[in-house]
């Protein structure tokens, strides 16, 4: 008996926690949305497939380089790579650093490759993926594609919330539409 | 039936003939110990089956997870990630609360529990499109499970911890070696388990289960680990690795625990045998080619170097104890002897394993005639028969006398296969 209280104790305390880490995910990343400034980031979708949480969109992001005066970061190596405006309205990295900038936006990412000789830092943002349902994300596929074909690729892009080195994609765009609207108008 | 059941009914004729028990004492005494086998099957079955249960319905709910219900809303999806848990805590407090102990009920719920603390991580991240590094997701589900297997004294979610870890260990192997060695740690937190499952005599499937699951496991992470490490020098690794495995399996202690060396002895025997045979060819020792040292520069870390010195001095201790006392299977367990010299002389490597491997064959045949077992026999032949084969192939030597060596062994086998069945009155 002693040890089925022992049992249920530890049970209780473990269930704290397991229900505890999704909760404090999920009020991380409410606070990003909340507090988070909105970027615009021109993407190129794929579409793949994840076993275990479902279908989403692949996204890259179309500039990910960024330019750097010390270039010797190593591979998978964490930086800031701050983030600001272009006249078009669209996002793109203004500088890198090792550490967390003082003032302005920035994202943490993860050196994929320094670059130098031009001078350039390459990075492995993450803004990686866009979950649909799951008949959706083929059809949002087909349609960048064929927006592609016809020179049109550049009006997909992804609205994201940057917070304290923290960002959280809110909405894709193709077709200068939500994704979800322009699969839903193309199926009709 | 239990070794001790089986060795007990060998001796019954002996007891009997010798005046020790009478006939009708032998009759009651497998009557006893065939009732107790009968109902040990029974008990093991229906954990088995209420585990699979459990198992297919929390598989089902992560495909409707997957579904990715996007309809909803972000709050309703954040508020149903917890449901998952929820229901698998709500099963597992009433399986542990049970007044009598229910072990399928209790695998179950807590095999049940344990994927749906993926599942519910998994749908925070599906809500809020978070950016996919899934050893993070795969370490935190593991670590988050890992308690369950004290708590509950259950082994399926032990096999679930070894299976997700061994996805994040060999793909740490790749990405960072140094965090890699948390694998290790990880493995050794579950060692308790596996020796409270060893010392249980009343569910050894739970042992070979676990056994088998942490030997995979090992050889994967610890030969993904060596690849990165020391990329060039495979030829000496893998051998070596598998040479321990297979040592540890064969070597006998002094502890009478239930069959855990059995997916050792099998698992490290397959990999010495595949290795050994590859390592026949010319590829894996030739120079400037895409697996060989300048593939890829390697990581070339201290603990890369510890591995290798602790995976030595192993092998030395546990060869010397096989070679004290069984001769036979020490010859298996020499590859990566063998390996070391022929990476010494490159040149004369290729023909020094062919002939370790043509040895290797010969011996096998041989036990298996002494033995009178006709599946060493067969794997003996076997081997035989993939090395002339694929000598063969890989020559200019004319088909026809390619074809009439094959059908000579083909022919051999047929005739010891036969001459076997016979013996045994079987044909």
């Amino acid at each position: 008996m002693e040890k089925k209280k022992i049992q249920l104790a530890f049970l209780a305390f473990l269930s704290a926690l397991i229900i505890g880490v999704p909760v404090s995910m999920v009020i991380q990343h409410e606070a990003v949305l909340k507090h988070g400034k909105e970027f615009r980031f021109r993407t190129a979708p794929v579409d793949p497939f994840d076993a275990f949480r479902g279908r989403y969109v692949a996204l890259s992001i179309e500039n990910n380089s960024v330019p750097a005066q010390k270039v010797n970061y190593r591979y998978g190596q964490e930086v800031y790579a701050s983030v600001e405006n272009d006249p078009d309205g669209f996002a793109k990295f203004s500088a890198v650093s090792a550490s967390a900038p003082a003032s302005g936006d920035y994202i943490k990412c993860r050196v994929r490759h320094s670059n130098p000789g031009g001078g350039t830092v390459s990075l492995d943002v993450p803004i990686d993926r866009y979950y649909m349902e799951e008949g959706n994300a083929p059809k949002a596929e087909r349609l960048y594609m064929r927006l592609n074909r016809q020179g049109k690729q550049r009006d997909a892009y992804v609205v994201v919330a940057v917070d304290r080195g923290n960002v959280l994609v809110k909405k894709l765009y193709v077709g200068g539409k939500p994704v979800e609207d322009a699969v839903r108008e193309e199926g009709k | 039936m239990n070794n001790n059941v089986k060795w007990l009914y060998r001796q019954i004729p002996d007891l009997v003939s010798n005046g020790v028990i009478t006939e009708q004492n032998a009759e009651q005494i497998r009557q006893y110990y065939g009732r107790m086998a009968d109902a040990g099957k029974k008990r093991t079955a229906l954990i088995v089956c209420s585990v699979i249960g459990f198992l297919l319905i929390a598989l089902g709910i992560v495909s409707l997870i997957a579904h990715n219900w996007d309809q909803l809303g972000r709050a309703v999806r954040a508020v149903l990630s917890m449901l998952p848990s929820l229901l698998g805590i709500g099963l597992t407090f009433f399986a542990l609360s049970q007044k009598k102990a229910n072990p399928g009920l209790k695998e179950g719920s807590a095999a049940f529990l344990s994927l749906m603390i993926g599942a519910s991580l998994a749908l925070v991240c599906q809500t809020y499109n978070i950016a996919g590094d899934t050893r993070d997701f795969v370490l935190t589900w593991m670590v988050l499970s890992l308690p369950l297997v004290y708590i509950a004294e259950a082994t399926v979610p032990a096999v679930i911890c070894v299976i997700g870890i061994t996805v994040w260990g060999a793909w740490s192997a790749w990405e960072n070696t140094t965090q890699s060695f948390l694998y290790w740690l990880f493995i050794a937190a579950l060692i308790p388990h596996f020796l409270m499952v060893l010392r249980d005599k009343s569910y050894p499937v739970r042992a070979l289960l676990l056994s088998t699951f942490l030997t995979i496991s090992v050889f994967v992470v610890t030969l993904n680990l060596f690849s990165r490490i020391f990329p060039g020098i495979w030829m000496v690794t893998y051998p070596l690795t598998c040479a321990v495995v297979y040592l540890l399996g064969v070597c006998s202690f002094k502890v009478s625990l239930n069959s855990w060396q059995e997916p050792l002895r099998k698992l490290g025997a397959t990999g010495l045998v595949v290795v050994s045979f590859l390592l026949t060819y010319k590829w894996p020792w030739a120079q400037n080619d895409w697996w060989s040292i300048s593939w890829m520069q390697g990581d070339y870390s201290a603990a890369g170097y510890a591995m290798i010195f602790i995976l030595i001095c192993a092998m030395v201790v546990l060869g010397f104890l096989v070679v004290k006392q069984k001769r036979e299977e020490a010859l298996l367990g020499a590859a990566p002897a063998v390996a070391i010299i022929g990476l010494a002389m490159r040149p004369l490597a290729m023909p020094l394993f062919t002939l370790y491997f043509l040895g290797l064959s010969l011996q096998h045949i041989m036990t298996g005639v002494r033995r009178a077992r006709l599946v060493t026999i067969n794997s003996g032949l076997l081997m035989l028969a993939f090395l002339i084969g694929g000598k063969f192939f890989d020559s200019e030597i004319n088909f026809v006398i390619k074809g009439l060596v094959m059908i000579g062994l083909g022919i051999a086998f047929l005739v010891v296969n036969v001459m076997f069945a016979r013996r045994k009155g079987g044909a």
